[in-house]
């Protein structure tokens, strides 16, 4: 009797502390990527809006824009507290050359993701690019 | 010690892989455009694979700009919300006559 009762006190502390530790997240909870890139555009028209390519500037333009975008997205209200997020962003002048920008990542594809931006005008091209690893 | 070794990002190791798979896609092409794809594709998963055989329990992002020489102006930056302690980044720039390459390689610690 007494070996039944502790193996239901057993079960009952370990069913509480597995409430506690999740090592996937629910689906409000996942990086996704359509959502994320209305954040890229917002915070790439702020700063870039209309302007045009400008060599010291432009330093001080890649910055913030990735600046920008990681603290909207730790302070953003889709619950991505157990993400740690990565942005990069390119910005170079339209000059008629060619420019390649490719990725490659090894992750757990259930639970990382990617958004990207690319925005163009007539004077400049910035492509932004994050990406949310979901820490275990 | 040994520890510091196996779970944080050693930026040297890491560059060196970088420096290798460059030269092994690009390092003697002039640019052209129709080979510019593969030549992203290949750097960027020789170096991935490379990464792979360490063996380090880290889950990675390799991300390559190639960029052919005209005059133009290029500038990249990054962001990063990380664990300083574990995780890190790496980027090399390397050019030729007639191309820039700048590759970005980031290690996050499971």
């Amino acid at each position: 009797m007494d070996v039944a009762k502790q193996q239901q006190e057993t079960m009952k502390l370990s069913d509480a502390n597995a409430a506690a530790y999740t090592v996937r997240p629910n689906f409000e909870e996942k990086f996704r990527s359509t959502k994320i890139q209305d954040i890229l555009y917002s915070c790439i028209s702020d700063v870039l809006g209309d302007k045009k390519y400008e060599q010291e500037a432009c330093s001080e333009w890649t910055k913030t824009i990735t600046i920008n975008i990681r603290d909207r997205l730790k302070s953003s209200n889709m619950k991505l507290e157990r993400y740690k997020f990565i942005v990069q962003c390119v910005i170079g002048e339209n000059k008629g050359q060619g420019v390649k920008y490719g990725c490659r990542c090894l992750w757990d594809s259930d639970t990382d993701g990617m958004a990207e931006y690319v925005y163009l005008n007539e004077s400049l091209f910035c492509a932004v690019a994050t990406f949310g690893i979901f820490y275990y | 010690m040994d520890d510091i070794n196996e779970t944080s990002f050693v930026v040297d190791e890491v560059s060196n892989v970088i420096k290798e798979s460059i030269e092994a896609t690009i390092g003697s092409q002039s640019y052209q455009q129709a080979k510019i794809n593969t030549w992203t594709s290949n750097i960027v998963e020789a170096i991935l694979n490379s990464l792979t055989k360490l063996n380090k329990p880290f889950k990675y992002i390799v991300s390559c700009v190639i960029m052919q020489k005209n005059g133009a102006g290029l500038h990249t930056a990054s962001s990063c919300f990380w664990d300083n302690s574990t995780d890190g980044s790496c980027t090399v720039r390397w050019e030729n006559k007639t191309m820039y390459c700048i590759v970005s390689v980031f290690g996050l610690s499971i």
